[in-house]
């Protein structure tokens, strides 16, 4: 367990943060964890319990579960101008709070097991696109904004559950 | 009967996990060569040290619980366990020059900063507070456990008994 405390603590993240066996970490009054695009975010064991992400993240690398559930509460966004955030699993399962891709940023989505409880782009002209590079997405809450997509890649596929509302290029679709 | 077995597959379980996870290795003093010897001291201040010298990239550094060590400056250190506190507003790097020694947070860092500059850092049950920042930097690891949850978890007959978390988003039980 690493707890982050109040606003000007951060966890910055350029190699790899192994979560393991349930493993936590918590910050959501801090300034968060800063993911670089070297860095890498992972549940890399399995626990009883879910490993849980509670503080914000800026996110330019990986964040991947290898195994168990990796749970991020707060909401995942991208770093500015970022192309290069990823979001997979490997072996485990992400259950992911919130997704928001900046202003010309892009966030990629990999793998089976990922689930988006909700899902924005940031409004704004040039406002960033998430892409389904693989596997299925499943999307619970869908609060598009902005002016920014959803691409889904063929081979990948995204679920919305509940929540559809307009504003997307697209709202479900099969690559 | 059941009872008996159920005890003796709780008893296994606690048995195994203390075996699988030695991820803070228990003599951490054994590998100090540097050891902070008064309550609250500089962590430039030779005599505070239990080798009479400030530690330096060759050392292998140990601020105990109930102790705490002020870096006022930046200090470069082989590796290190913070199971106190580390405060002031310098940055203390961890080069792993070659001594294979995992370093450990198992207390306060406040305010200062810790990077990770190559190697491994076991976290657990750790602290960051003020405006700290714990860095990994490329190449490097954190590994984040939990021991507690993971002594504290029974297994009764291969069943979960507490390994739900409620995801605050759905409001429902996220696994």
């Amino acid at each position: 367990m690493l707890t982050l405390g109040l606003a000007g603590t951060q966890l910055v993240v350029n190699g790899t943060v192994d979560l393991r066996n349930g493993a936590d970490i918590d910050g959501r009054q801090s300034t968060g964890i800063r993911v670089g695009q070297s860095g890498l975010l992972r549940s890399s064991t399995a626990g009883q319990n879910p490993s849980s992400v509670n503080a914000p993240v800026e996110l330019a690398g990986r964040v991947d579960a290898a195994a168990g559930t990796l749970q991020t509460i707060l909401p995942i966004t991208t770093a500015p101008r970022s192309s290069t955030a990823l979001l997979s699993t490997s072996g485990g399962s992400l259950e992911v709070g919130a997704l928001e891709a900046g202003i010309g940023s892009r966030a990629t989505i990999e793998g089976t097991g990922v689930t988006l409880y909700s899902l924005g782009i940031t409004p704004g002209g040039g406002a960033g696109d998430i892409v389904v590079g693989s596997g299925l997405l499943h999307i619970i809450t869908w609060t598009p904004k902005g002016s920014g997509s959803l691409h889904v890649m063929p081979g990948a596929a995204a679920e919305v559950t509940t929540g559809a509302q307009g504003g997307w290029r697209s709202r479900t679709a099969t690559g | 009967m059941a009872a008996t077995r159920r005890h003796l597959i709780a008893l296994l379980a606690l048995a195994s996990s203390i075996l699988v996870l030695p991820a803070v290795p228990s003599s951490a003093e054994s590998m100090c060569t540097a050891t902070l010897v008064v309550t609250s001291g500089e962590f430039t201040d030779p005599t505070a040290w239990s080798s009479g010298s400030v530690p330096g990239p060759g050392d292998y550094a140990c601020v105990p619980r109930t102790t705490k060590a002020t870096l006022s400056t930046n200090g470069t250190v082989d590796g290190v366990s913070i199971a106190g506190t580390l405060d002031g507003a310098g940055t203390l790097t961890v080069s792993d020059g070659g001594t294979p020694d995992v370093s450990q947070l198992t207390g306060i860092v406040s305010t200062a900063g810790l990077t990770i500059a190559a190697g491994s850092l076991v976290v657990d049950e750790a602290w960051l507070s003020g405006s700290s920042t714990l860095s990994v930097s490329p190449g490097a690891t954190a590994r984040v456990i939990s021991t507690r949850l993971e002594h504290l978890v029974p297994v009764d007959q291969g069943h979960r008994l507490g390994g739900h978390r409620r995801h605050p988003r759905s409001g429902g039980i996220a696994r």
